[in-house]
């Protein structure tokens, strides 16, 4: 897919991701894609859509999500490069895993690269939205506690 | 799954069931080529996004079968995975056929 495809949206205030905390998805099917943009629009920021690892290092570099749902198989070197970098690059955004299929030894692998919990590929928009929460309180302890 | 997503959003369900049987039906074209090629990284790949997205979408019998076919070429030979190829086929015609009825019961288990 092209480079065009990928979604952005500019970074904003700070006091914005008090309210809705701001969210990248990578994936590189655009039907998982477009079911959890679905899914997750009420409750989070989406600020940006990759489709590679290389489109999710730049976005989420670009826009500074509080969280970032990260797939498994992605062009570009996956989703367990993608992880390592945004976990270097930028440390302020809670990763978490994207997988169909968990016993995929690469989720752990990449939990142990950096991302902080596990979704599974089928959850509905509550459970989604319940992780996805409680992994930015996770995380920014877990940077409070470093810090 | 797609009714808690779409919130009775005529026009969304439309969209992504639209979307979702597009790519389905792609998927399962380049899962029998990978198949006849004898690539097994290629019916892999394609029957784990198929997977993915099934699911995702709430399609799960058509998850569970493109999910056997993933387990069948990691664990047996590649032509093991043809018997499941066919049973692809019936699935997603089962679950587009709902899906485009707009089924309350959506297949889909």
């Amino acid at each position: 897919m092209s480079a065009d495809t990928a979604r952005t949206a500019p970074a904003r205030d700070d006091t914005q991701h008090r309210h809705t905390p701001r969210l990248l998805i990578a994936d590189d099917d655009i039907v998982v894609q477009s079911m959890l943009c679905a899914q997750l629009d009420r409750a989070f920021d989406i600020v940006g859509g990759a489709l590679d690892t290389d489109q999710a290092i730049k976005l989420a570099e670009s826009c500074q999500p509080d969280v970032a749902i990260i797939d498994v198989e992605m062009p570009c070197g996956g989703g367990l490069r993608a992880t390592r970098e945004i976990h270097e690059r930028v440390p302020r955004t809670a990763i978490v895993v994207l997988s169909a299929d968990e016993s995929d030894a690469t989720v752990l692998a990449i939990l142990n690269a950096g991302a902080i919990a596990y979704l599974r590929k089928g959850m509905t928009g509550q459970e989604l939205t319940r992780i996805l929460h409680a992994s930015i309180a996770a995380h920014a302890k877990s940077l409070a506690g470093n810090g | 799954m797609l009714a808690e997503i779409c919130d009775g959003n005529a026009e969304l369900r439309q969209r992504l069931v639209t979307m979702f049987l597009d790519q389905a039906r792609s998927d399962i074209t380049a899962l029998a080529a990978a198949l006849a090629a004898s690539d097994a990284d290629g019916v892999r790949t394609t029957a784990h996004a198929l997977k993915g997205s099934s699911a995702v979408i709430g399609a799960k019998r058509l998850s569970a079968v493109a999910g056997r076919i993933c387990d069948t070429v990691a664990t047996y030979r590649l032509t093991d995975a043809f018997p499941h190829q066919a049973e692809l086929e019936l699935v997603y015609e089962l679950t587009a056929a709902a899906l485009l009825s707009n089924d309350p019961t959506e297949v889909i288990s």
